[in-house]
């Protein structure tokens, strides 16, 4: 599976920060295998921040657990999920590693950010607690000096009187709060990479760009790479360098950021764009939900995931829509020609 | 309810249900993952193996020839006080679980009868519960208020009971004349009745804020009507489950009442007494304990994996 | 915190009151009449009248009550002058047919049923929570299906079946263990121990294999939540994730039965009593019953509701202490 040119390595490159390569994660449920993610592909250098971005169900969330080994059957005691293809972190296979060497990495050189911090901190501990423990994990040290590190960081990420605050539940918290509570967790012991799940949609829309910022603040300050999973090409627009867009588990196209908001490539990612509400946009303009539901995974379609939403089905000679898996990115059998061409453009966008 | 009668028949179904393309319904997705448990299929064979036991109890030692009241005493050994004679109870072609001792009773008989007492009250107690617990649940959640909170004390007050203790002191002052069998049904169900109650006024809480119960108000539909047409329907799926899980409890209630001798009297077949006959002979005639015995672990038993597999495929909380 | 714990002791209170009311209303308006009972043969009108005044019987049900609680405060005696039934305080009543204070009664059952309750309940409470335990963390394995047999075993196991099966192996067979009976723990704790193995055994078995299912389901229950996955996802080790965080969520519901349980069983294992024929609270209660001797009937009872009234206020503040979201105000 190739690579759009702007995320592919040449072959005398150093090794990419995080590679990879056609990851598939397949769950066995009572009504059959569930392909949850089937071939991605992506590389992400220290210090940029790549976006994945999808509906819910198109396997972003997946592709994270997968990232951070929690699909693994030695650490995890809900789901059964079956995992292939490579994940390369600083050059070290990390699917086929033993679970020990995938414990020292969790927390320290990869953590997350949960969607929902209420449900994703553990009610019964103070959060001041919960911090410290992820970094005396990972770190040798005395409790006193845990504690101290965890009102340290609940202080950067701007919380008001770290210290008493840090002896508090988390149900005393906002949500906003809550969240920065969850950030100073996954940064406690300077992760080379943070992955944050939909860090934003669990709060107010006046958090959001403060919990955004806040990502990007920590993020430049640690120099380290970021995944931010989003359902909101909106989120992704002032945040991230490089985007894949996902649907049904597969990739639809990935570009840079700016590329991929000039010259979008696949009618998915269209159709997302013009569902995605724009501070700059027209406001006479209404949004344009796409049409139709997302596909049902345990039927794969044979053909394009997204061809039974598309409007443009009747552009390709024949039935290779229905039929053909597109082989390259973006994943559309449309003609290059004929995508330009079919493109609405970003003003006059939704009819 | 008369001004019901008037009123139109409100939407059970919220808009937009209809066309889109009907997914499985509860019970049917309920029923299909119960057809495919074998724990479900053999406990409810093994019920309904109970309750035609229980039913055809006349047919069936009709069939063996004998009946549970006709005393023995010659097939029993006067030389070990009144054990029976031969080996396992007296097992034999006549009396296929042997004999009591004392009174050479057929133990078939015995065993067969018992099913009956047991089922009784343990069916009849939970449907006293379930009527008390529904009407008090559903009525706390819909008028809510002063009455929520009284009942609420009250159910309390009643979980907070040692209801076994007070059932043994009831059966001391009921004259001897009333039924025990009703006494049973009437004690063990008026106890169980703030179980179904809190489960039914949680379910009926969160219903009565749907909004289908608003439209139904608006209409102008009066509680009674609610509560009967719009939220017994939801409610079937807890009912069922939490009656089959507190059915077997009931069965092992009456049957300890029985075997503590406050419980059903002789000469009325029961489990519990019989068991509680055979203590003294457990050295002896095994079998006097191990027929009864196993009748009545065997029933627990199928009906507790029964409620196990009906909340598995009814409470979509515990649906992986 | 106080004043709660103050509001829910005066709602105790009340609960006891009405329990010892309604008690007292079944008790003693039934048709079988105590004194009747204690009158003896013959028993002329005369005696009966004696009898009831001795008794105290003569007076509304409502005024029979009220001497009842003042006993229970300030003592009470029956009859007058030398012949006078003495009751001190606090006074649960007075067994006529015993010739003594119910209290006195209680005094001598209650060790036996403590013995009985605290041994079993620490058993049961291990064994049960950590079969539990293991049938969720091995769940759909053979560890899983065989403690969940063993557990569905224990469960539909009446515990008198439980004991005289075990009296029948362990005491009459084997000859490992007393098969009845109870030695005080002042007669040394050998003793002691060696007659309750069988009653803690028993009632451990089948009680663990409550607390084995609900461990079982509430932990499978805790897995699927996100802060387990937040858990992994900090590096700790599964150890961890399984014995410290989702122990911690799973044990409220846990700890709240084991309470309640307790509460239940310190007024009176009756079935393990019976079974073992220990006269602890229980076997009190089946003899008031079997001699129909009313006072001791009534005095175990709220004896025993004290007992689930007070467990029920300990579990609720318990409850405040492990689930930092309450709040008890």
């Amino acid at each position: 599976m190739s690579l759009s040119p702007e995320l592919s390595l040449r072959k005398d490159d150093p090794e990419p920060f995080l590679q990879v390569t056609d990851l598939a994660v397949d769950f066995a449920t009572a009504d059959g295998s569930v392909r949850a993610v089937d071939g991605l592909n992506f590389t992400l250098e220290r210090g940029r921040t790549l976006g994945l971005v999808g509906e819910s169900g198109s396997g972003k969330s997946v592709t994270s657990l997968a990232v951070m080994g929690l699909l693994r059957p030695d650490s995890t005691t809900a789901g059964n999920a079956r995992t292939s293809g490579e994940i390369r972190l600083n050059g070290e296979e990390l699917l086929s590693a033993p679970a020990r060497r995938i414990r020292e990495l969790r927390g320290r050189t990869m953590s997350m950010i949960f969607q929902d911090p209420l449900s994703a901190l553990h009610p019964y501990y103070s959060v001041g607690a919960q911090i410290a423990e992820a970094y005396r994990v990972h770190h040798k040290g005395s409790r006193k000096a845990a504690k101290e590190r965890a009102a340290e960081l609940l202080g950067r990420v701007g919380i008001p009187r770290p210290r008493e605050r840090a002896d508090d539940f988390p149900h005393q918290f906002s949500g906003g709060m809550r969240q920065r509570v969850m950030i100073a967790m996954a940064l406690v012991n300077d992760p080379e990479l943070l992955i944050a799940d939909e860090p934003t949609t669990a709060l107010d829309v006046t958090v959001q760009a403060q919990i955004l910022e806040l990502i990007a603040d920590v993020q430049q300050e640690f120099g380290s790479a970021a995944i931010l999973i989003t359902h909101d090409l909106g989120v992704v627009a002032g945040t991230v360098d490089d985007v894949v867009i996902m649907y049904a588990g597969r990739t639809m196209e990935t570009a840079p950021v700016d590329r991929l908001f000039a010259a979008p490539q696949h009618p998915y990612t269209w159709g997302l764009l013009g569902s995605t509400p724009r501070l700059d946009g027209d406001r006479r303009k209404r949004l344009a939900p796409i049409p139709g539901s997302p596909p049902n995974l345990l039927e794969p379609a044979a053909g394009c995931p997204f061809a039974p939403r598309c409007v443009f089905t009747d552009r390709v000679e024949g039935d290779a829509c229905a039929t053909d898996r597109p082989a390259a990115l973006p994943a559309c059998h449309l003609a290059p020609d004929d995508r330009d061409a079919l493109r609405p453009s970003s003003r006059k966008a939704a009819s | 309810m008369p001004e019901s009668a008037t009123v139109p028949e409100p939407a059970k179904v919220p808009p937009g249900a209809e066309e889109a393309p009907a997914p499985l319904s509860p019970w049917r997705r309920a029923l299909r993952q119960l057809v495919h448990d074998r724990a479900a299929l053999v406990s409810t064979a093994l019920i309904a193996l109970l309750v035609i036991m229980a039913v055809a109890a006349p047919l069936l030692v009709k069939l063996e020839g004998q009946d549970p009241y006709t005393y023995h005493i010659g097939l029993l050994n006067q030389a070990n006080g009144s054990g029976p004679k031969g080996i396992l109870g007296g097992m034999s072609g006549a009396h296929w679980f042997g004999v009591e001792p004392l009174t050479g009773r057929d133990m078939f008989a015995l065993v067969v009868y018992g099913a009956q007492t047991s089922l009784l009250v343990g069916l009849a107690s939970t449907a006293v519960s379930i009527i008390i617990g529904a009407v008090v649940g559903t009525a706390a959640a819909f008028f809510g208020g002063w009455l929520d909170a009284v009942i609420g004390r009250t159910a309390d007050v009643f979980l907070a009971f040692p209801g076994m203790i007070f059932m043994i002191a009831l059966g001391i002052v009921v004259p001897q004349a009333f039924p025990r069998w009703l006494l049973l049904v009437i004690v063990i169900g008026f106890f169980g009745w703030p179980g179904f109650a809190r489960i039914i006024r949680g379910q009926a809480l969160s219903l009565v804020r749907r909004e289908f119960v608003d439209a139904a108000r608006t209409l102008g539909a009066g509680p009674g009507h609610i509560i009967f047409r719009e939220l017994m329907p939801n409610l079937m799926a807890p009912i069922i489950v939490f009656s089959a899980i507190s059915i077997p409890q009931r069965i092992g209630t009456e049957a300890a009442l029985s075997f503590l001798g406050v419980g059903v009297p002789a000469p009325t077949p029961d489990w519990g007494r019989t068991i509680s006959d055979a203590t003294d002979w457990v050295q002896t005639d095994l079998m006097y304990l191990l027929f009864p015995g196993g009748a009545l672990f065997l029933a627990v038993l199928a009906f507790t994996v029964l409620g196990d597999s009906l909340r598995d495929a009814l409470d979509p909380r515990t649906r992986r | 915190m106080l004043r709660y714990i103050a509001r829910r002791l005066i709602g105790m209170a009340v609960v006891l009151l009405i329990t010892g009311a309604v008690t007292y209303v079944i008790f003693y308006w039934m048709p079988s009449d105590p004194a009747r009972l204690s009158c003896g043969k013959p028993c002329t009108p005369e005696t009966l009248h004696q009898v009831r005044a001795y008794m105290g019987l003569n007076q509304p049900i409502w005024e029979q009550y009220w001497h009842f609680l003042e006993g229970l405060v300030g003592g009470r005696s029956f009859g007058i002058g030398q012949a006078a039934a003495q009751c001190p305080a606090p006074c649960l009543g007075y067994s006529f047919h015993q010739s003594m204070p119910v209290r006195t009664m209680i005094g001598t059952a209650f060790p036996v049923t403590v013995s009985i309750t605290v041994g079993a309940a620490a058993l049961w409470l291990v064994f049960g929570v950590a079969t539990g335990m293991i049938s969720a963390v091995k769940r759909g394995t053979w560890w899983d299906r065989g403690a969940t047999l063993l557990s569905l075993t224990g469960v539909a196991t009446p515990t008198y079946l439980v004991g005289l099966l075990g009296i029948l192996l362990l005491g009459f067979q084997w000859r490992l263990v007393p098969v009845n009976g109870y030695a005080n723990f002042t007669d040394g704790i050998g003793p002691w121990a060696s007659h309750l193995i069988l009653p803690w055994a028993v009632l451990a078995f089948v009680n663990a294999a409550v607390y084995a299912r609900l461990t079982r389901s509430q932990l499978l229950e805790v897995f699927g939540e996100d802060y387990i996955t937040t858990a992994r996802a900090k590096g700790l080790p599964e150890r961890i994730v399984i014995g410290k965080h989702s122990l911690r969520a799973a044990l409220t519901p846990i700890a709240t039965m084991f309470g309640m349980d307790i509460g239940l069983l310190l007024g009176g294992a009756i079935i393990t009593e019976k079974v073992f024929s220990m006269q602890g609270l229980g076997y009190l209660l089946l003899q008031g019953v079997g001699q129909l001797d009313l006072p001791v009937v009534v005095g175990v009872t709220l004896f025993s509701a004290f007992f689930v009234v007070a467990a029920n206020l300990l579990v609720d503040i318990l409850y405040g202490y492990l689930d930092p979201r309450v709040s008890l105000a």
